[in-house]
This record gives structure tokens, C-alpha cells and sequence, in this order.
């Protein structure tokens, strides 16, 4: 289709102010959080399901790709429009529809951003567990694509745990409802396929959460540690001895650093890493928990182990650790984030080869990661503009996730596949595999124009 | 009658002679809603039913898998079955890593075992060691991890259950209230898909999010998208305290008042089962309170650290109080695990009693369950039949049974119709009613899967892409798929 | 500036923007529009795809770096601290280079260099708000020398909306005893609109010109009822004198006990920290401290408050250039402070004062807006 006609049929669905396609606003929605660019035809910002069903409908009619749009903050070029083709930003369609504390669900639009949808239900004393770091910006949609994770999803679960259902719209701009407010429908579970999809199996225009009660009670440490080492056997035996808290994060010193440049934690600077620590739940029991915990640290060498002493303490702590990507922006321009995740019982060894790479390739490596669930986040930092460091990185990488897959683990634990780690998607997956995947996508997309050229390399 | 020994040579030569079963005398015993199949296999590994999967298809042969048997009796009647393919010698633990918290086993592997091996040295585990008992030569998993974990699902037929069964089927039971779903717990398979490839998903990590979540998508789809051969389950370590509550009330109200009453609350039960004086009264347990069989039963399931089980008992049985509870009783440890798996085999020791019995699971949104049970009370008491009805109270979820003959035809017409009735109330609700087991005759006047959603366009559209030539379990899912 | 020299000035700043896109939520134009295009993370990568030659300044890049308000929320939360306020004004000038720039900035700079105010008056009618004072002798706040300059600023000497802030002011350091003067006529514009013209290079002449009349007067101390007026001092001028926000005398004041509440306040009120005061220069404490010290009053905090609080609407002279977006801000901003349950809205400056004021009259919001002059003028009588 000509671009001025297609520019003419969106102007027509979802009115002229709300279709962008200056060369300025293409190039605006040519990125997201990864290092990938590519520039889309047109950008379009729906207000309502029905809109959308009328954009998908003409994107397959004319055969254009087209993709969903949160807030761009993931890391693996999941918004990267590579193909070209229609961007639809979900940014106004940004409204929690209904609480129903009674069922113990909330229903909202994919463009509601995570902690506003948090905010909210705190207010009468719910949770929605799902707490990745960028819970400030990310959206629902965005989490629900991606299955974002966050510390807290060690004991409760990442995104997946928490859908009960998804309005989507599908290829041809038919809309359908999986789950509901009722669990356990009969047929296939759809939803849960649609979690993690990456946004290419269709476009979500609506989420049925899971609530649940807010904890009565919670308990934060920090542990700090001279050596790495102590601090991921620590988080092996914590495992081992069959104590699942409700969060286990570890940060390294460099990155304590860069975060304390921005937000004053008051964390350790000569330490080599700590353990941010947390158990919720009934208050019985918790301190005998607590102090078995201390004990653990204690057998592998911790030097000090710190109770948050009231609920500012817990959130200066953190701050400190959701803010932790963005403020390596205060060692290097940019950075990379490694998914990889392993068995538990591997990440002592896995960290010291994460620790190896870096220096092979020369470059600053920061750890700040999910260690309760084997989900580590190497963050290599480098500056962009510089071709040869960046061309090192991307080797980098490639060896730690190879790492990763080598010791039992996967690529990516919570931020996908993108188009970032097609390649790398060989190290877990064999032919059967990826032609399994293929057919899924097939199902939904026959026309590969949904989100085309993520998460599945094409067929070699 | 055809003589398939011959066709059946060539898998014959795969697998054994002794493993593939052909003489009528045998495959009777593997009907599917009273369609006998051809054959009945018995692969040993992932590999051999990936053979016999290729087999299939080139003979275009339709397959049932099957694990212990106990819910065969699920969906429609199969619309082609040509071949069995039982699990039973799939039965290794091919991983247990406990200090990862993590298992991988075959899919033939019952759960009683998975649960037997990761008791601790003194045989405290998930289930009662000392009720379960072993069928035919089988013997009951003696291999200990010693490390005090379990597999956190709780499954109905407990201790014959298979891990396939229960994840194909998604077999889940009062304790999901605190642990959730089967479709939480797996995190990896490896699968024959229906063109015989053996492809695998997810792993030994607890997250995952690389490709599609093919592991989840598996979870009970009755087998009609491939055949789960092995599984990847997280483990939790057992609670220090195991304690049931065991509450009478004289009627529903009152019960599900005192249900309303925790829910309000932070505490963490990890059940809350409202069932009436029927049910209770079947439940085939030794030393059994005496409650009555007019009332209703609450049985609330303790799972948690010493203190916090102490704290709920004396909260809990106050309120109870104050809902006006009548006689109370308390199972500590062993009598709870007892209670519990007592409660698992509820169906099968119905489904023994009457030989009519029509068990059927309801859904709808958690606020609505006074009303479903109120209305399930009054539909069949007006019809006036004998009935159990057991509600996972704060999930939305409730089981209910008729209990007849089935040479009574007059009840048995009155169960069908009543089942109609109360699936139509649940649609009213966005609710569904499904019915898990019925005898085979009376299927056909029932809707088996009562209301499909509006993603079963989707559906379809996976079934054909993905088993072009239907040959998994053709028939039995909804819609017929 | 042209492209090579933006470069040169912002290239390594700009490449710290990761594009973690924490800053979106934070920025309240793009809260409004909902395009990239509006955004902090929006407006950086158009600087950079300008210094990388990947795209063109134009009419839209001028609509998108024209429309920011300079209110550096999206610095607060950004964890690489990118200093995207000071980028978009550097921007700026490139865009003014270019040709493409809002024709009220080329306007504004004109009467700037030919009237020294931002209203195209006569200088003369700068010190026009002291007729607000009851039996007050013509000029009686200009004197030769004095203690204390009050430098006053166009918008509270020309909108007679805020003239009374002034008035407010001049009365509570009268019956303080503060030996203070006026420049009147002799005041020129401080030259704060000219930076977010993205002409800072004007600013010399106005800035010379203030320098050496408060030299004259001989003061130890001036004083700003303008936050923007005291920030460009501040960050631009180079002055010997003690500079001092109103709110930060006023408080001195008080704690001197040179001036006292006899009057109970009735009422709950919040406090909006104006950007140039609060985030952009660090003065967050002492306007509380006043509003704790009122007998009677009920002051609850806004969620976004101090380092995080949201524009009113009224910076970056977007007021000039899209008003419409400058109410859509403001309107916002009010449905925030009604959220708390807030009947009074407390600033401390003229230009927020104005906006949501203007603001609440048009969508008929029952709120009051108040400067904090006035509330301690009214808590002394
Ligand atoms: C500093 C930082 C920290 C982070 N921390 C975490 C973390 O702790 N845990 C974690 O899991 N992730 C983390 N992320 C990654 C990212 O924030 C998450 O993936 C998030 O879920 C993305 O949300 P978004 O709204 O930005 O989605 P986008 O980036 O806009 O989109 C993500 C994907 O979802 C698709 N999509 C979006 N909306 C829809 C829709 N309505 N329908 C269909 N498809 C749609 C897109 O096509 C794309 O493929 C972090 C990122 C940053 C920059
Ligand atoms: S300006 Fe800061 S907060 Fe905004 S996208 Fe860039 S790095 Fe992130
Ligand atoms: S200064 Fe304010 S308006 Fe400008 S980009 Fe930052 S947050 Fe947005």
C-alpha cells in the first residue's frame, strides 16, 4: 500500500493527531532500551480495542507488519520495527477499568504502567506481585509480552503467575477474550501462551490481573560480603537448605558505586557484594527464618548482616537496587544486560566465568541480578559511539549466555529474545524446537506480520 | 475382527513383542469410553514414542496416552482410537537435583513416588508413607533424597496418579489456595509432537522466558498436542507444621460465612474446603469425627511455620466460633496427611460406590460461589438427588458428584438434566461446568466441556497447525478437537 | 550554535541517555501528548540523531525541543543524571540557528532589547504595584542606598493577576524593619527567558546593566519573589551580593521574631515547589518551615513533592508557545492537588501562581492559589 494511502485509512481510524509519520517522529519510535534501531512507516496511538481491531484488520488486508508499543524500555529490541510498518503505541489507552477486590482482580488497558496499577490497590492493603525494576514505566502490555520478572517474583512468580486473562486482538482484527475472571477454562491456555510472546502473536488490549493480599508482615537484610564467592554460595546454600524468601538480589561493588552516585543508599563501598535479603509473609516464624538465614551467611564469611530498621530504610535499599541499570550510565554511556539464567547451584561457578569474560575482553562488567532464581543481569558497560568496544561486547555477550546455556541454564530468564539473542537462541534450542515454535506462530500469524523477525530466527 | 499383529510388527520390533499388545483379551482393558483400541503399547522412553508417534502417522493411527488410568473417564468419547500408548514404564526420575529445589522426571512417574523420594530421613513426607499402597508388583519408591522437600501440587487419586496424567489433565486440589497450579510448578518438558519430533522447552531454571511457553501451553491439553514424556517440576521445602481443622456447621450459610470471615484476614490456609455432610460422610478415613450428614464441613489444611499454624488454629477456631460452628476437631501431621489424601480419593471411592456417579467441576469468579453452591443445592435437591458437593474455597473452583446407579434410568435422566441445568447457571455467571466423569452412555446427553470461550478460534487454529492429521486424542478435547 | 559546536557542548552528555525511558512518566508533556516526541528520552535522541547528521532540524524538531518546559523532573528520576534541561536549551540555540525557532521567541527578543521587559511596557510603570498599598507616599520604596536590593522581576511587576506578591512582600519587610530598596524603572528583565529562547548570548546586556545599578545601591542582600529571577542569578550572573529567595527572608524573620502570626488560618493547604526554586536551585525547606509556623493552617504534602514535584505548566515559556499544552499541564497539576484533599494550593512564585490560578478559573476548579507572601500578610493582620 502506497505510505500517503496508509497514512489516509489510519487518519481515518483513529483520527490525524493521532498518526505520526514526520521523518522525526519515525526515527522517535526507531528504538527501545536495547542497542537495535530501525525506523517504522507510521505510528499510530489507539484509543480503544475497537481501533485497534481496525488497524490489524488493514495491516493484514495491505500485508503490513505492524507491532504493539508500551513504553520502548525493553532491552532485546522487542519494539525495534525491523520490517517496517505500523507502530501502535499503546500510551493512551492507559486506564485501569475496573478493581474487583471481591474476585480479586483489576482489569485494565496495556498502556496502565505497572506501579500506577500498584500504587492504586496498596491503597486498600493489595499487591500485584510482579515487580520488575522499571515497574516506574514499564506497562502492563510491555510485561505481559515480555513475562517480566523482578525480585520478588522468586517466591510469587513472574508475570505468567499472575494473568488470569488477556483481551487480544489477532491477526486478522478479530478479538477474543482467553481466561477470565473464572481460573481453570476448558480448552487450551491460551493466555498463558500469549504471556512471553513477545508481542507476535497478536496485539493485547486488555489484562485480567491476579491480586492478592498485601503481606502482614516483611523483614529486609542486607548481608555484605568481602568476596563474591561467599556471596553466590550463600545464595546456593540458602536454596539448598529449602528457604525460599520472598526476594534473594545480589549487587556487586561496581555497581554499588554507580548507584551511589545518584541515590544515597548508604551501601558498603568496600564491599565486594551484597545480598538484599527480604522474607514477608505472617510475622510467626519469620524471625527463626530470619536467623537461620544469618546463620548461612555467617558459615560462608558474610562480614555484616544489616536489618532495615522501618519501612524508609527498605525503600532507600530498594531504590537503590531498582535503580541499579540506569546508574552505570554513571561509569559508561551504555550498557548491555545479559538475561542468562542458570541452576541455582551453578552461579558461583558461572559468575567467576562472567567475571573471566570481562576481563578476556577488557571491559567493565557490573552484577546486580535476581541470584534466588539463577537469573543473572551482567551489565557491560561501554560507550556506544565506539565501534571496536562495541563489537567486543557483542562477543561478550554471546559467551556469557553461552555460559549460561553450557551450565543447564537458558539465554534470557526475563527480558526475552528480541532480535538481540535470535542467534543466540541455538544454544538451547535444536531444529524440532524452533520448527515447534514456528508452527505456533504460524497459527496466530501465517503472514509473519505481526511483530515479524523477533524471538524465532528464521528458518535456516 | 481385523488381525492387526501384523501391522503392528513393525512397532513390535521397536519396542519388544512383550510391549506391544494386540489379543482383545488385553486391549479391553484399555478402552476409552468403551471404544477398545487396536493396540496398546508400552514405550520405555522418550526416544521409543517418538518412534511410535512417526509410526502413527504414517499409518495415520489415532492415539489416547495414558498414564495410571484414573481419569480416562475425562471428555468426549474418542472419535477414532487405534492406539494406547501407556506410560507406565516411563517411570524414572531422571534428575533429582534438591538443592536446585528442582526434579526431572518421566512422565509415567507417579506423584506418590516423586513425593516418597524427597521425604526426609525420618519418611516425613508430602503424603502418608504409611497408607499408600502399591497395586500388582509395583513397589512404592524406597529411594530417599532425605531432603524434606515436596512437589507442591495436590492433586485428585494422589497416591495412583501419574505426573503426565495430572499435568495433561491439570489435576489440581484444595491446597492450590497456597501452592498454586501444576501450570505453576512445571518448569521444563520434553514433548513428542504429533510428526514425532521430540522437542523440548524450558529447563532446571525457575525462570524462563526463551520462545513461546510450550510447557504451560501442554498443561491440560489432554494430550491432543503431543505426547509429555518428561517434566521439570520446582519443589518447596515441606512445612514445619502440618495441622487440619476440621469445623461442622449445620448449614452452607454459616460455613461459607466463617470461609468469608478468613478470607478477610492476612493469614495463609493453605486450604479452605466447604463440603457438605455427603461428601464428608464418604470420605473413606479411619477415625472419622461423627458430624452429622444433614450440615456442612469446613477443612481448613495448615501449612506453615510452627507459630503461624498455632496462631491460625486458635484465630480460626474463634471465628468459627462466632459463625456459630457446631463440633470441631484437630489431625496433626500424619492425620492430616491422611485427611488430605482421603479428600484426593474422594471421586474414586464414589465412582466404586455408584456405578452411575457424574463428578463435574465448576469455575467462576471467586465472589460468586454462595450463589453457584446455593443454586447447585436447590437444583438438585429438587430434583431429588442424592449429591456431594465439595467447594476450594477463595479459588473459584468446586467439585460436585450425583450419586447414582446407573441402571436407575429415571435418576440417571434427572442427573443429566440437572447437570444442564447448573452448567447453564454457571455460563450465567462467566462461569463453565465440565463434566470429569461420567459413564460412557450418558456422555452423550452431556456437555462435556460445557461453555467454550471466544479463544477457540485460536485453538483450532493450533490443533490443525500443529497436528495437521488429528491424530492426538482425536475427539476427546473441546469442541470435539 | 551549529551543529559541530552542539556536538562539541553536548555529545558526551547526551550519549549517557541509555534510553531506559524512566524519565517518561516523570515528564509532565509528555504525560499530556503521549508521543516520544514529547518526552525527555524523545527530545535527548533528537539531539543525538542531530549530532550524529541522522536527522534534520525542522519545524516538528522545533515543536518537540520548543514544547519543553525546562521543569528538570525527568533529570530527578533519571539514574545516569542526564542533564536533558540544559540539553534541550543547548538544542535550542542550534534550533534558533537554524531558522527554526517560535516566532513569539524572535518577538520576545525583540522588546527584551528595545523595552528591558517581557511585556513591551514603559519601565517607568515597573513599580506600578505599589498603588496596591494603602497611603503609601509615591516611591517610597527607592532609595539611594540600602540594606537589601528587592529585585522584582517582569511578571509580578507588569500581570496585575500577581502584583500584589510584590506588594505583599514590600509590606511584611516594612514591618520587619528590613532596610530595603527598589530599582524601579532601573530593573531590567533578568534575561531568563532569553536561555529558553535558546539565546543565553543576549543575555549579557541585561545582565551588566542589574549587575552595576545594585552596585550602586550599595547591598549586601537581594532579594527574589521571582524563583527564576533568583535561579538565573544565581547560575548566570556573578554578583557579590547574598542572594536570597523570599521565602528564605521571610523565614529569617520569623525566627527573629521580626514578625508574628496573630491570626488563625483556616483550611487545608498544599505546597507546589516551583521547578526553578526547588529542583533547579534547592530551596525546599524553608517555604514549609513558613507554612508550619502559620497558627491554625492544615498542610498535607502532594505525593510528587521537593526533587519530584511536576511543573505547574507555566515553564520553558511553553506558555507562549503551545498554551495549550501549558493548561493541559496545569490542569493535571490541579486534579493532583484536589487529590489530596487540599482546599488552598501554597507557592512561592508569581509565574505558578498565575498558571494555576488561570488554570482554575477557566476549568471552574474550586481551589484557591496563593502565593506565600500572601499567606503571611494574612496571618499577620
Ligand atoms: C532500567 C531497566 C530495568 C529493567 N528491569 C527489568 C526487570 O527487573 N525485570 C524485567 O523483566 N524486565 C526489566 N526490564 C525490561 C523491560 O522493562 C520489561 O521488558 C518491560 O516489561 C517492558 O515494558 P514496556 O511497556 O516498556 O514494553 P515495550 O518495551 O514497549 O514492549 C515490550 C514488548 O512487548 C510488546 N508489546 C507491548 N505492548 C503490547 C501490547 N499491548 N500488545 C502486544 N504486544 C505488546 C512489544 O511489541 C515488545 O515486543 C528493564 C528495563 C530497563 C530499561
Ligand atoms: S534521560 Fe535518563 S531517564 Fe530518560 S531515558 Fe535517558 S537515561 Fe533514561
Ligand atoms: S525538563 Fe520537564 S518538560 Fe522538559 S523534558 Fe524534562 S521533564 Fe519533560
Amino acid at each position: 500500500m502506497d505510505k500517503q494511502k496508509l497514512i489516509a485509512s489510519l487518519n481515518e481510524i483513529v483520527g490525524p493527531d493521532n498518526v505520526l509519520s514526520s521523518e522525526m517522529d519515525l526515527m522517535l519510535y526507531s528504538y527501545d532500551a536495547s542497542l537495535d534501531k530501525a525506523k517504522p512507516d507510521v505510528v499510530v496511538l489507539p484509543d480503544s480495542t475497537e481501533e485497534v481491531s481496525k488497524i490489524m484488520a488493514l495491516a493484514y488486508k495491505e500485508k503490513i507488519p505492524i507491532l504493539g508499543r508500551g513504553s520502548g524500555t525493553n532491552l532485546t529490541g522487542g519494539t525495534v520495527p525491523i520490517k517496517g510498518g505500523i507502530v501502535v503505541h499503546f500510551s493512551r489507552m492507559n486506564r485501569i477499568l475496573e478493581i474487583d477486590y471481591a474476585n480479586r482482580t483489576a482489569t485494565v488497558q496495556p498502556g496502565v504502567i505497572t506501579l500506577d496499577l500498584q500504587t492504586e490497590v496498596l491503597k486498600k492493603g493489595f499487591v500485584y506481585q510482579p515487580d520488575p525494576a522499571s515497574q516506574k514505566v514499564s506497562t502492563i502490555g510491555g510485561n505481559v509480552s515480555e513475562n517480566s520478572g523482578g525480585p520478588h517474583c522468586l517466591k510469587y512468580g513472574v508475570t505468567s503467575n499472575h494473568v488470569q486473562g488477556l483481551e487480544v486482538v489477532l491477526n486478522d482484527g478479530t478479538v477474543i477474550n482467553t481466561g477470565g475472571k473464572a481460573r481453570d477454562n476448558a480448552g487450551y491456555d491460551i493466555t498463558a501462551l500469549v504471556v512471553g510472546s513477545e508481542g507476535t502473536v497478536g496485539l493485547v488490549t486488555k489484562a485480567i490481573l491476579k491480586l492478592e493480599r498485601a503481606p502482614e508482615s516483611v523483614k529486609t537484610l542486607l548481608a555484605i560480603f568481602d568476596a563474591i564467592e561467599d556471596g553466590a554460595n550463600t545464595v546456593s546454600a540458602i536454596v539448598a537448605e529449602g528457604i525460599i524468601p520472598a526476594t534473594l538480589e545480589m549487587m556487586d561493588n561496581t555497581v554499588m558505586r554507580a548507584v551511589e552516585e545518584t541515590i544515597k543508599v548508604g551501601y558498603p563501598l568496600d564491599a565486594a557484594c551484597v545480598l538484599i535479603i527480604e522474607l514477608d509473609g505472617m510475622p510467626e516464624g519469620m524471625d527463626d527464618n530470619a536467623s537461620k538465614i544469618v546463620e548461612i551467611c555467617r558459615q560462608n564469611h558474610v562480614r555484616d548482616v544489616r536489618l532495615a530498621k522501618d519501612e524508609a530504610e527498605r525503600n532507600v535499599l530498594w531504590a537503590g537496587r531498582k535503580g541499579a541499570f540506569g546508574s552505570v550510565g554513571q561509569v559508561r554511556p551504555s550498557y548491555l544486560c545479559c538475561d542468562g539464567t542458570v541452576p541455582r547451584t551453578k552461579l558461583p561457578e558461572v559468575l567467576n566465568q562472567v567475571i573471566e569474560i570481562g576481563k578476556k575482553y577488557n571491559l567493565p562488567i557490573g552484577n546486580v541480578f535476581h541470584a534466588g532464581d539463577g537469573n543473572l543481569h551482567p551489565l557491560i558497560m561501554f560507550d556506544e559511539r565506539d565501534e571496536d568496544e562495541r563489537s567486543r561486547v557483542l562477543k561478550a555477550s554471546t559467551e556469557i549466555l553461552k555460559a549460561c546455556a553450557d551450565a543447564g541454564g537458558t539465554i534470557s530468564g526475563e527480558h526475552g529474545v528480541g532480535m538481540e539473542k535470535l542467534k543466540e537462541t541455538a544454544f538451547i534450542f535444536n531444529e524440532c524446537d524452533l520448527e515447534f515454535e514456528r508452527q505456533i506462530k504460524r497459527a496466530f500469524d501465517p503472514d509473519d506480520i505481526i511483530n515479524p523477525g523477533k524471538m524465532i530466527p528464521a528458518n535456516s | 475382527m481385523v488381525d492387526d499383529t501384523e501391522k503392528f510388527k513393525n512397532l513390535s520390533e521397536t519396542l519388544g513383542e512383550a510391549h506391544v499388545k494386540t489379543e482383545p483379551k488385553i486391549t479391553a482393558q484399555y478402552t476409552v469410553d468403551n471404544v477398545v483400541p487396536r493396540a496398546v503399547v508400552f514405550p520405555k522412553n522418550t526416544d521409543q514414542i517418538s518412534e511410535v508417534v512417526k509410526f502413527a502417522n504414517r499409518e495415520n493411527l489415532a492415539i489416547v496416552t495414558r498414564g495410571s488410568g484414573t481419569k480416562m473417564a475425562m471428555g468426549n468419547p474418542p472419535r477414532k482410537l487405534d492406539l494406547v500408548v501407556c506410560t507406565s514404564r516411563m517411570n524414572h526420575m531422571l534428575d533429582v537435583d534438591t538443592s536446585n529445589l528442582t526434579m526431572t522426571v518421566e512422565a509415567g512417574v507417579k506423584f506418590r513416588d516423586i513425593q516418597a523420594r524427597l521425604a526426609t530421613q525420618e519418611d516425613r513426607c508430602y503424603l502418608p508413607l504409611g497408607d499408600l499402597e502399591a497395586e500388582g508388583d509395583e513397589i512404592i519408591c524406597s529411594d530417599r533424597s532425605h531432603s524434606g522437600c515436596f512437589v507442591p501440587i495436590d492433586p485428585p487419586y494422589a497416591d495412583k496418579a501419574t505426573i503426565g496424567g495430572i499435568i495433561a489433565t491439570n489435576s489440581t486440589g484444595p491446597r492450590r489456595l497456597l501452592y498454586n497450579l501444576p501450570r505453576d510448578c512445571i518448569i521444563g518438558i520434553r514433548v513428542v509432537a504429533p510428526n514425532g519430533d521430540v522437542l523440548g522447552s524450558g529447563g532446571k531454571t525457575v525462570k524462563n522466558v526463551s520462545g513461546y511457553d510450550v510447557s504451560k501451553l501442554m498443561v491440560g491439553s489432554m494430550g491432543t498436542l503431543g505426547i509429555l514424556c518428561e517434566t521439570t517440576l520446582r519443589m518447596l521445602p515441606l512445612p514445619e507444621k502440618m495441622e487440619t481443622l476440621l469445623v461442622s456447621f449445620a448449614n452452607f450459610s454459616d460455613a461459607s460465612a466463617f470461609a468469608g470471615r478468613i478470607f478477610e484476614t492476612s493469614l495463609l490456609p493453605a486450604a479452605v474446603e466447604i463440603m457438605n455432610g455427603e461428601a464428608f460422610g464418604h470420605l473413606s478415613l479411619d477415625d472419622k469425627p461423627d458430624f452429622g450428614s444433614n450440615g456442612y464441613v469446613a477443612a481448613i489444611a495448615l501449612e506453615a511455620f510452627e507459630p503461624a499454624v498455632d496462631r491460625m488454629r486458635i484465630e480460626m477456631l474463634n471465628m468459627a466460633k462466632e459463625a456459630g460452628a457446631g463440633a470441631n476437631a484437630v489431625f496433626e501431621e500424619e492425620d492430616h496427611r491422611s485427611f488430605w489424601l482421603a479428600m484426593s480419593n474422594l471421586s474414586a471411592t464414589l465412582d466404586k460406590k455408584f456405578s452411575g456417579f457424574i463428578k463435574a467441576k465448576l469455575n467462576y469468579p471467586l465472589s460468586m460461589w454462595k450463589n453457584i453452591i446455593a443454586s447447585g443445592e436447590s437444583i438438585f435437591s429438587e430434583a431429588n438427588l442424592d449429591y456431594i458437593v465439595q467447594a476450594h474455597a477463595g479459588n473459584g473452583i468446586c467439585f460436585t458428584g450425583l450419586l447414582v446407579d446407573n441402571n436407575d434410568t429415571s435418576a440417571t435422566d434427572k442427573a443429566v438434566e440437572a447437570m444442564n441445568q447448573l452448567l447453564a447457571y454457571c455460563q450465567e455467571v462467566d462461569g463453565n461446568l465440565v463434566i470429569q466423569s461420567a459413564p460412557a452412555d450418558v456422555k452423550s446427553n452431556l456437555r462435556i466441556w460445557g461453555k467454550i470461550g471466544f479463544d477457540f478460534v485460536v485453538m483450532k487454529r493450533l490443533k490443525d497447525q500443529l497436528d495437521p492429521k488429528g491424530i492426538m486424542s482425536p475427539g476427546r478435547f473441546v469442541e470435539g478437537l | 550554535m551549529n551543529i559541530v559546536q552542539l556536538k562539541k557542548l553536548s555529545y558526551d552528555e547526551v550519549a549517557k541517555c541509555n534510553k531506559c525511558g524512566f524519565c517518561l512518566p516523570s515528564c509532565p508533556t509528555y504525560l499530556v501528548k503521549k508521543a516520544e516526541s514529547y518526552s525527555a528520552r524523545g527530545r535527548n535522541a533528537i539531539t543525538r540523531f542531530a549530532i550524529e547528521n541522522k536527522l534534520e532540524l525542522n519545524e516538528d524538531t522545533e515543536r518537540a525541543i520548543f514544547t519543553c518546559l525546562g521543569c528538570g523532573a525527568c533529570t530527578a528520576v533519571c539514574l545516569s543524571s542526564v542533564q536533558t534541561k540544559d540539553l534541550i536549551f543547548q538544542n535550542r540555540e542550534c534550533q534558533v540557528d537554524a531558522g527554526f525557532y517560535p516566532k513569539v521567541a524572535k518577538r520576545l527578543v525583540k522588546i527584551l532589547e528595545e523595552s528591558h521587559n517581557i511585556s513591551d511596557e514603559d519601565q517607568e510603570d515597573r513599580a506600578e504595584w505599589q498603588e496596591l498599598i494603602k497611603e503609601l507616599p509615591e516611591d517610597a520604596f527607592e532609595k539611594e542606598t540600602a540594606d537589601v536590593v528587592f529585585f522584582v522581576g517582569c511578571v509580578a511587576s507588569f500581570f496585575p493577576m500577581v502584583q500584589k506578591i510584590p506588594a505583599n512582600m514590600a509590606k511584611i519587610m516594612q514591618s520587619a524593619g528590613v532596610d530595603f530598596t527598589i530599582l524601579g524603572g532601573e530593573e531590567w528583565c533578568c534575561g531568563f527567558p532569553l536561555i529558553g529562547a535558546g539565546m543565553p548570548e543576549k543575555l549579557a546586556a541585561m545582565k551588566d546593566h542589574n549587575l552595576k545599578k545594585v552596585a550602586k545601591v550599595g547591598a549586601k542582600t537581594i532579594v527574589f519573589t521571582c524563583p527564576s529571577c533568583y535561579h538565573t542569578w544565581h547560575h548566570f550572573y556573578k554578583s557579590d551580593a547574598k542572594l536570597m529567595h523570599a521565602s528564605q527572608l521571610i523565614l529569617e524573620l520569623i525566627k527573629d521574631k521580626k514578625i508574628e502570626f496573630n491570626k488563625n488560618i483556616k483550611g487545608v493547604a498544599t505546597y507546589h515547589d516551583p521547578c526553578d526554586l526547588g529542583r533547579n536551585t534547592g530551596v525546599y525547606e524553608e517555604p514549609r518551615e513558613i507554612i508550619k509556623a502559620i497558627p491554625g493552617l492544615e498542610f498535607v504534602e502532594l505525593p510528587m513533592n521537593r526533587k519530584f514535584s511536576v511543573c505547574c505548566g507555566g515553564g520553558g515559556n511553553v506558555e507562549m508557545t503551545d498554551p495549550d499544552l501549558s493548561a493541559q499541564v496545569a490542569q493535571t497539576k490541579l486534579a493532583s492537588i484536589k487529590a489530596v484533599g487540599a482546599d488552598t494550593v501554597l507557592t512561592a512564585c508569581q509565574q505558578c501562581v498565575r498558571t494555576m490560578e488561570t488554570r482554575a478559573k477557566r476549568s471552574k476548579t474550586d481551589l484557591v492559589v496563593k502565593d506565600l507572601t500572601q499567606l503571611v500578610i494574612e496571618a499577620m493582620e
